[in-house]
């Protein structure tokens, strides 16, 4: 397959939330051909709000990587667009917030994407099925919604981990639900914590046997310890990128697992060490108004269509001003130079 | 420093058992499948293992059972990963005692999910795959229709996913009445070709993930 070269989940900027990302397609995806159908996105509002959207499409979907890419994309937007109640809510009885509608919105948001999508190419909607997975994080709350497997996770930066929203499977472990299934958003999990937050990581279903007690989808501490401290420690977000997806491809991984692979690492409070002469990765089009335009036309991270994703013309999100930064994660398939 | 951490060492992943794909098969070992039929049967299963054990997912994952009928149901082979399974050698006798068959399948597999659960280990929807080249023979009809009910209520329930293949001189028909999904018809004794599609599907679903049942690709060793 020659694919072009693959995009580098970017570093944000700007910003105290350190970020890095891989996604990685599975043994058995390359062997069969089939496009990576994971796609991850992150952006950083005002310098502090840290977003993230995972989705997985399904691999018994015709088009599940495009649903991927359309959900993550929707509930982005939305969750963009969200601003906190002027008194920050001391607790989850607190002030009035409309944090939790707005995740479920970003949610329904990627359904409706879907849906639409669907009848443009007049296919059913469980031809993009995909899971989606969405977090908004500061220092102070964590909020995430989730539809089928994966998992978000959080810790307060004492080398422990709480899980926030779990694989949601049914009785058999490869059913689970997607965005585009009946009663997926009623049954949603949206769930908010009081932080202090300090360490962020989602990931999608191909790793959760590895980074889950799955009894009880707790987070496996000797898995998160050497890897929020190793991100920590990175000094170079490109090479940090690079190692992350190495590491994703590597045979202890990758015997456990053959499935596509995505993971987001967030650590509040050591913002990468950019050099004055970083090149900006801000993608953006300013609009002060609220309502959101396209990014110029332009949308300069490469393609992640792979040769065997459907050809659908994807509007690229439109990442407005107001975003600190934003990145998107697509399938590496070749090895990063 | 930080790239002085090596995260293929350091990282250590969580003991969780291994999820289970089981399946059972319930064959038909009546007289009339005696000489090439029950021998080309036998081997087959041979056939099975042999594919199972190529793919290592499925090697660890994949649990087969077996249950042989003619007037006797015996379980040849309780639940067991391919690598310890050791295929039996099947010998043909007596009348077509199904229904017992479908039931003692069925309460095979309610058994085995139970043992799961209390182990705290994630399955896969089981699979049961039935081969005759006859109908039931020898029970009582009431036997065979709460056989046939019972089914109906597990698939419905999306308890158990069950196929069923007829040999030459199989009646299709009944087979059709008794079981949800449509019946195929084996072409010739081709049971070799047979399970190792068997095989393969039983890899994709200890691969794959979706909200609802994997649909069977059109086999081409049958037909239906």
């Amino acid at each position: 397959m020659n694919r072009p070269p693959p995009p580098i989940p970017g570093p944000q900027r700007n910003t105290p939330w350190r970020t890095v990302s891989a996604v990685v397609s599975g043994a058995r995806h390359r062997l069969h051909q089939q496009a990576c159908q994971d796609v991850l996105r992150t952006a950083v509002i005002d310098e502090h709000r840290l977003l993230v959207t995972l989705a997985d499409g399904a691999g018994s979907a015709k088009y599940g990587g495009d649903g991927a890419e359309l959900a993550t994309a929707a509930a982005l937007r939305r969750l963009a667009g969200y601003r906190p109640a002027s008194t920050p809510p001391a607790s989850a009885s607190g002030p009035a917030d409309d944090l939790p509608a707005t995740i479920r919105q970003s949610l329904a948001d990627a359904r409706t994407a879907i849906e639409q999508e669907a009848a443009r190419r007049k296919v059913a909607p469980r031809e993009l099925a995909t899971t989606l997975l969405v977090a908004v994080a500061t220092a102070d709350w964590i909020a995430a919604g989730q539809i089928g497997d994966g998992a978000v996770i959080w810790g307060e930066g004492a080398d422990e981990w709480r899980t926030l929203t779990r694989p949601a499977s049914g009785e058999y472990l490869n059913e689970t639900v997607f965005v585009t299934s009946e009663g997926a958003l009623a049954t949603a999990q949206i769930v908010r914590q009081e932080g202090p937050v300090r360490e962020v990581a989602l990931f999608s279903d191909g790793l959760q046997m590895l980074a889950l007690k799955l009894a009880t989808a707790e987070p496996h501490a000797p898995f998160f310890r050497p890897l929020f401290r190793w991100h920590r420690e990175a000094r170079d977000p490109i090479a940090a990128a690079r190692t992350l997806d190495q590491w994703l491809r590597s045979p202890r991984v990758t015997e456990r697992t053959d499935d596509d692979l995505s993971l987001c690492l967030a650590a509040w409070d050591t913002p990468w060490p950019f050099s004055s002469s970083s090149p900006p990765n801000v993608q953006s089009a300013h609009d002060s108004a609220g309502t959101r335009t396209p990014a110029a036309g332009r949308d300069d991270s490469p393609k992640r269509d792979g040769p065997s994703r459907s050809a659908g013309p994807h509007k690229p999100v439109d990442f407005s001003a107001d975003y600190t930064s934003a990145a998107t994660a697509g399938c590496i398939d070749t090895e990063v130079a | 420093m930080a790239e002085n951490i090596h995260l293929e060492d350091a990282i250590e992943f969580a003991e969780n058992p291994e999820p289970r794909c089981p399946c059972v098969l319930v064959l038909d070992t009546s007289a009339s499948m005696q000489g090439e039929a029950i021998e080309a049967l036998n081997q087959g299963l041979v056939t099975f293992r042999e594919n199972l054990i190529k793919d290592p997912m499925a090697s660890r994952r994949v649990e087969v059972a077996v249950i042989a009928f003619d007037n006797e149901i015996r379980v040849v082979q309780d639940f067991i990963t391919p690598d310890r399974f050791e295929p039996p050698r099947l010998t043909a006798q007596g009348q077509t005692f199904m229904g017992g068959a479908i039931q003692k399948a069925l309460d095979l597999i309610q058994a085995r999910k139970q043992q799961y659960r209390a182990n705290g280990v994630a399955y896969y929807r089981p699979w049961a795959f039935l081969i005759t080249d006859g109908e039931p023979q020898g029970e009582p009809e009431s036997v065979v229709q709460s056989a046939a009910q019972r089914l109906k209520n597990d698939e419905t329930a999306k308890r158990v996913a069950f196929f069923a293949v007829g040999v030459e001189g199989a009646n299709m028909e009944t087979l059709g009445t008794l079981v949800v999904r449509t019946p195929v018809k084996l072409h010739g004794l081709n049971f070799a070709e047979m399970f190792v599609w068997l095989s393969r599907s039983m890899e994709a679903i200890a691969q794959s993930r979706t909200d609802e049942q994997v649909a069977l690709p059109p086999p081409g060793w049958a037909s239906v």
